[in-house]
């Protein structure tokens, strides 16, 4: 084949990724701002309803009457706080990752150590711990292309979760 | 350096060793960039085909630092920096070795043949990124003699579930034994990648063909890719060519230059310093995305 077929080819293909990237780009920006502006809606309905019921009550109920409906929704109930680490065979080696747990909730995890992991595929699979934390358990999808160091990960916050148990 | 003459055959044991050397070096501190800038296109592809945009990640990073490093240098990757192919040439050297040895002849596969698989690996490549694109790679883990490869090659034996991926292997080692880049040319999917890239006249091998040995196919004979080589001044870089500089040694008439420079192309500071350029990039990629 002729360098400039290939050239041009080449620049099509590029191209392409770049255009396909920012449509995609600019529908993910109009599909924020539409969940956002739902969000407010729902809100502001929410505000109404809570007025109204407070108008409602203030109406209805004499003053001297003490409230304590508030349920107690401190302290955990199925993890215990702090700092946990478990360990797991990754793609070379062990994988470490710490978890720290708050109400039980996961509010920070990391990989500790892993230093038999490629770097270019740990980096990818890395992305596994941002999904484990927003989703807020370890049962979460492995990262495609880098099965093994994110299934790692996966088990060694599985592990480090099994230590919280209360 | 002392002006001493060395003889062609010497000078082909150098740059073969020093080629070795390449070789071994990138094995050890850089054996997945192979698998992972592939994975950069298995991912580009698998993006596009959920819909979701296509990230800069380390798959990608390598992707196009390997791409571009390619089309300045030509497949230079694929001759001194894979470690798949560094392991394919570790075999097909045991095959001869051991066919001397036993006083046989090495097996040599037919020339059209040759020619016409060649074009399998764009098939493979194809084959690859309509199952990405489809969302069905995923469902295929174990097929990939690549992970069969790479999990041995970092000492991991849970090959439970791989049995497709090892008999493949097997039969790909088998053919690099026989047959000088047997996968390379026949069936990777980076290197049909690779080929399509529009790699630079400035360092791709040219020869004047007027001034050739007539009936000489000194070049040929001993290019890995059995290659025809491109005339001076075209524009046609081969997109198979691995860069090894053999034909460059093998020339009895030093007719083989690269590109139109007076560079020759098989020179040891010519592999010494595209193979630092290479190795440094890649490292600092590596560093700059983590």
């Amino acid at each position: 084949m002729s360098f400039w077929l290939k050239a041009v080819n080449l620049i099509v293909c590029v191209g392409l990724i770049f255009g396909y990237n920012a449509v995609i780009n600019i529908r993910a920006q109009d599909e924020n701002i539409n969940e956002l502006n739902a969000k407010v809606d729902s809100l502001q309905a929410q505000v109404d309803y809570d007025k109204k019921l407070v108008q409602s009550y203030n109406s209805s109920v004499n003053p001297d009457t003490e409230n304590d409906t508030n349920s107690d929704l401190s302290g955990p109930s199925v993890y215990n706080n702090g700092e946990y680490e478990g360990t797991a065979k990754g793609y070379g080696g062990d994988i470490t990752v710490k978890v720290t747990l708050e109400n039980d909730t996961i509010t920070d995890i990391q990989v500790v150590s892993a230093e038999k992991e490629d770097q270019a595929y740990l980096t990818v699979a890395t992305s596994i711990l941002e999904r484990i934390k927003s989703a807020n358990t370890a049962d979460v999808d492995t990262v495609g292309g880098a099965t093994f160091s994110s299934t790692g990960i996966k088990n060694a916050a599985i592990q480090a979760l099994n230590k919280a148990l209360i | 350096m002392e002006k001493k003459k060395l003889t062609p055959l010497q000078i082909r044991k150098i740059h073969k060793r020093v080629r070795a050397v390449i070789q071994i070096i990138f094995f050890l501190i850089l054996p997945a960039t192979f698998s992972s800038a592939f994975n950069g296109v298995k991912y580009i592809f698998t993006q596009i085909g959920s819909g979701s945009n296509v990230q800069l990640t380390s798959f990608v990073v390598d992707l196009l630092i390997v791409g571009i490093f390619t089309i300045i240098f030509g497949r230079f990757f694929c001759g001194f920096a894979c470690a798949f192919g560094s392991f394919g040439d570790a075999v097909h050297a045991a095959y001869v070795f051991i066919c001397k040895k036993l006083k046989k002849k090495p097996i040599k596969l037919n020339e059209k043949l040759c020619k016409v698989l060649t074009y399998l690996k764009y098939l493979v490549l194809l084959t690859i990124i309509i199952l990405c694109f489809l969302g069905y790679y995923t469902n295929l883990r174990g097929t990939s003699p690549w992970d069969v490869f790479s999990m041995l090659r970092s000492g991991n034996f849970m090959l439970a579930g791989y049995a497709i991926g090892i008999v493949l292997l097997v039969l790909i080692v088998a053919g690099m034994a026989v047959c000088e880049r047997f996968f390379c040319r026949f069936l990777c999917p980076m290197g049909a990648v690779f080929s399509l890239l529009a790699s630079l006249p400035l360092t791709s091998i040219t020869r004047k063909r007027e001034s050739c040995i007539k009936g000489c196919k000194a070049c040929k004979m001993n290019c890995p890719a059995s290659l025809d080589i491109a005339e001076r001044g075209s524009f046609d870089v081969n997109g198979d060519c691995f860069q090894c500089g053999r034909c460059v040694d093998f020339c009895p008439k030093k007719n083989i230059k690269t590109g139109g420079s007076p560079l020759r192309g098989s020179e040891v500071w010519f592999m010494i310093v595209r193979a630092v350029i290479l190795a440094a990039v890649l490292l600092l990629g590596a560093y700059y995305i983590s």
